[in-house]
């Protein structure tokens, strides 16, 4: 995945400053590939390659409709490109599902859209097959964020393969999309026993 | 403990007699031999011997078990048997935890902190000595001391500066440990054994059982250590290291209450050691602790739940990260991952050491119970439970009931939110890993050059340096910490400039404080004193230094959360001074570093001479910037010197020197 500029925030709340994952979480890329390919069972994460990427700030004042005012400006942590003239790439997995072979042809470019301040021009991004692959496995620092029920389409069984979780939640819109639910995730510093594409470093091999 | 006599047995007693100068009382015509005194002459000093159990404690290298029949103390007990056993049980685990073995180098005298070599030295000429007990009449009276002496608590305060000064082990490596730290991680340890060990009978033989394991030998409940022999120790605990972590963001001021709640758990769990409020029955042993780490000894999990002991901070939303050894008690190591490799090289592979020896080492975190799904709204603060509308000043909020709760601990200082001007956060941070690396690297150091080490072989010395066992250094290096804190704060408080504006929002958390002023110099004087402070008490460890000093400086109304996750960013080795003006300006320093900028950009103009070599570097890259400075090095000789010399870049000079000048225009206009 290619990207010119790209926010998908931290849930950190009610400050003026809002900070930027590096990482792309389940919650974010479902939501992405169900609106933009109608996946609805294709379990997917990114995570963006270190060194084409930089944290820039964007400052903009919300406008409140109702009073007519602007509000409190905000700060937004985003990416962008390290060089000029460069874009930030990220890698995609999803889950090799029927449905998901059917819906991505090699060499096939597809924009989609994910992340904060879209109308801005954020988070327009370029998704292309590459290839399947057979990860493999090892234990490891997770590098991204997953609920946990998204886990064991990656094999992760979170009773057996979880050595030392990080907890967080993501959220989980219902069918109607217009509410949902937070679940439990699995969040960076996880140690975990799962696919090697989704682990950090290696970690010391603890007794379980 | 009491005994049946309801006189105390304390165990840490059985070395007083290493803090008696026995060259000095042989001189004085005394024979004395050893640093116990179960075989002394009474009549040489015209007084009878103790009377109290805590003198049986002077037998605690003779009494290996409990089966043993010669050479015991006259009307000593099996309950007393048991004690002495027990306590050279807790002796043995606290040095098989907290300090190296192997060839002993020469004998010196004092202790020598892997720090801060020279502290013996300071404190002699300061008139303070090891011995508490150098003439006859001295050792009268330390003998008539075991007689008396009530609590643990009445010998540590009573011979505070001997058990300071006093090394462990008088050998050169050896003596890096303060015996103080060494008995006070023993009575600990013992503590928790004879809480969960039991006198029984079998076919009249007394024995100790813990466990359903039964034993009447110091071996058979150790059992050997990892290079030494096959024997399986019966008696399992545990070892445990845990970083004590908080899921909140900090968002308003009385958010900081999260430190003073994780202060008062982390007390409620010291004090929840004493079983039924008996400070002699301890059920586990916190052995030392900081603000967001603590270190344990447990029984094993079966016996014990790290859940329930550490269930304080749990229930109120605090989650911990740690690492757990569970292993036969001479197995027990603070370097759980080089023992468990040690295992695995004797035995061959993992499964192998399993079937011979109990060893488990685990990296596992405990949370508070967490629901699997949390309905919207998300509490704004921790983003774990589901929160609730909170409205205040016209804004509203989500948060949960414990967040809420949290807030209602009160505002941690008034007077922060009554000013309106620049603000200096200042955080001071030990991180516990980076102690371990630095404390591997000194005692390497001190086997490889100190004074002393000259007759003992390489490969001994490399034995040496692999033996080593940090804890009880670590203990000590802490405690160091603490007072390091006090010092500081007492050096803030001091100074005119300062005294008046500085704060800590939650007073008894000394590692966070604010001062209230305009002026850029003035928190550069507390960075100056910080550091003065630093060198004076850990010389040695200053170029891989664990402690830093954080410095955030803007307006007061900039959020609490953004300088907080600027605090919890990972720590460096060596970094001492991380000082930021948030999305303006960061420099990291060492300790040269920082004294070579305050002392060459006192004087002169540099300003626009380093504007105009960043501008260079950005554009044209190092290497151009450098031949500008070459170029112009007559004129500003000092940018050259602290760019060679000290490994500084332009672009860190730059911050620096915009750091420290006194342009309150700039300083005020990029905060929010």
């Amino acid at each position: 995945m290619t990207t010119q500029a790209i926010a998908i925030g931290e849930r950190v709340k009610r400050g003026v400053f809002r900070p930027c994952l590096e990482t792309i979480p389940t919650s974010t890329i479902i939501g992405c590939l169900r609106e933009h390919f109608g996946l609805e069972g294709a379990v997917a994460i990114g995570f963006f390659d270190s060194g084409t990427y930089q944290k820039r700030l964007f400052t903009y004042a919300p406008f409140d409709s109702v009073i007519g005012t602007a509000k409190l400006p905000l700060t937004l942590e985003y990416l962008a490109p390290q060089k000029v003239g460069k874009e930030i790439t990220a890698q995609v997995y999803v889950t090799a599902t029927p449905e998901a072979r059917s819906s991505f042809a090699k060499g096939e470019v597809r924009v989609v859209a994910m992340g904060a301040l879209r109308s801005k021009g954020f988070g327009r991004c370029q998704l292309q097959f590459v290839e399947e692959v057979q990860p493999g496995r090892k234990v490891g620092y997770l590098r991204g964020s997953l609920r946990e029920t998204d886990a064991p389409a990656f094999g992760i069984d979170p009773e057996r393969d979880v050595v030392r979780p990080v907890y967080g939640y993501l959220f989980r819109p219902d069918s109607y999309h217009i509410g949902g639910r937070y679940e439990r995730a699995l969040t960076a510093g996880t140690i975990l026993d799962g696919p090697d594409f989704l682990m950090d470093e290696e970690a010391y091999p603890y007794d379980r | 403990m009491k005994t049946s006599n309801q006189k105390p047995y304390i165990a840490e007693l059985h070395d007083i007699g290493k803090l008696a100068d026995t060259e000095a009382l042989k001189k004085a015509g005394l024979e004395i031999s050893g640093h116990t005194y179960h075989n002394f002459d009474f009549k040489q000093l015209g007084i009878p011997p103790p009377i109290s159990p805590s003198w049986w404690g002077q037998w605690s290298d003779s009494i290996k078990s409990l089966v043993a029949v010669s050479g015991l103390p006259s009307g000593i007990t099996d309950e007393g048997r048991a004690y002495v056993m027990l306590t050279k049980i807790a002796d043995t685990i606290a040095a098989c935890v907290s300090r190296p073995w192997g060839e002993k180098g020469e004998d010196t005298e004092g202790v020598r902190p892997l720090w801060r070599p020279n502290f013996y030295n300071e404190m002699r000429q300061r008139g303070r000595s090891w011995a508490a007990f150098s003439t006859p009449d001295e050792l009268k009276t330390m003998f008539d001391f075991i007689d008396r002496c009530e609590s643990p608590q009445e010998f540590f305060e009573g011979y505070r500066d001997n058990l300071l000064l006093t090394a462990e082990d008088k050998s050169v490596p050896f003596n890096c440990i303060p015996l103080g730290t060494h008995l006070d991680l023993t009575g600990r340890i013992f503590r928790v054994l004879c809480h969960w060990s039991e006198l029984v009978y079998q076919n009249s033989n007394a024995l100790l059982e813990y466990d359903g394991q039964r034993i009447a030998a110091v071996i058979q409940a150790a059992g050997n250590r990892a290079t030494d022999g096959e024997n399986r120790g019966k008696w399992v605990f545990r070892l445990v290291a845990c970083h004590i972590r908080f899921p909140q963001s900090l968002v308003r001021l009385q958010d900081l209450n999260v430190l003073r709640l994780r202060r008062q758990k982390i007390e409620e769990i010291i004090q929840n050691q004493k079983v039924d409020g008996d400070a002699e029955r301890q059920a586990y042993a916190v052995l030392f602790h900081t603000d967001d780490y603590l270190c344990l000894f447990l029984p094993k999990e079966t016996q014990l739940p790290l859940k329930q002991a550490m269930a304080p901070l749990t229930a109120e939303g605090f989650w911990l990260d740690y690492e757990e050894l569970e292993a036969e008690l001479n197995l027990l190591t603070s370097t759980g991952a080089g023992t468990r490799q040690q295992l695995v090289d004797r035995y061959g592979n993992r499964e192998r050491v399993r079937e011979r020896r109990y060893f488990e080492l685990r990296h596992r975190s405990l949370w508070p119970e967490l629901a699997e799904e949390v309905k919207t709204p998300l509490c704004d603060i921790c983003q774990q439970r589901q929160g609730e509308l909170h409205l205040k000043n016209q804004v509203s909020e989500w948060l949960c009931p414990m967040c809420s709760k949290m807030r209602n601990l009160g505002e941690p200082v008034r007077a922060l939110s009554e000013w309106s001007e620049s603000a200096v956060w200042l955080k001071v941070s030990l991180d516990q890993v980076l102690l371990l690396e630095c404390l591997e690297r000194l005692f390497g150091n001190y086997v490889d050059n100190g004074s002393g080490m000259a007759n003992v072989a390489e490969n001994d010395r490399e034995a040496l340096k692999e033996a080593f066992r940090p804890l009880a250094a670590q203990t000590e290096f802490v405690q160091q910490y603490h007072e390091l804190l006090d010092a500081f704060q007492a050096s803030l408080h001091s100074m005119n400039s300062i005294r008046d504006t500085v704060l800590y929002p939650i007073p008894e958390y000394k590692e966070l404080a604010v001062i209230l002023t305009d002026q850029t110099e003035i928190p550069f004087l507390a960075l100056d004193s910080f550091l003065k402070l630093l060198i004076e008490r850990f010389p040695e460890c200053l170029e891989d230094c664990p402690i830093r000093l954080s410095a955030s400086v803007s307006n007061i109304k900039f959020p609490y959360h953004a300088h907080w996750q600027f605090f919890e960013e990972q720590q460096e080795a060596g970094v001492i001074f991380d000082i930021q003006q948030p999305r303006v300006r960061r420099t990291k320093l060492r300790a040269q570093q920082f004294q070579a900028l305050r002392k060459m950009l006192k004087r002169g103009k540099f300003s626009h001479f380093l504007h105009r070599l960043a501008a260079v570097e950005s554009e044209a890259g190092e290497l151009m910037s450098m031949i500008e400075a070459l170029n112009r090095r007559q004129e500003f000789p000092q940018i050259q010197a602290l760019m060679k010399d000290y490994g500084l870049t332009f672009s860190q000079i730059l911050d620096f020197h915009r750091l420290t000048e006194t342009d309150k225009r700039e300083s005020t206009a990029h905060a929010q």
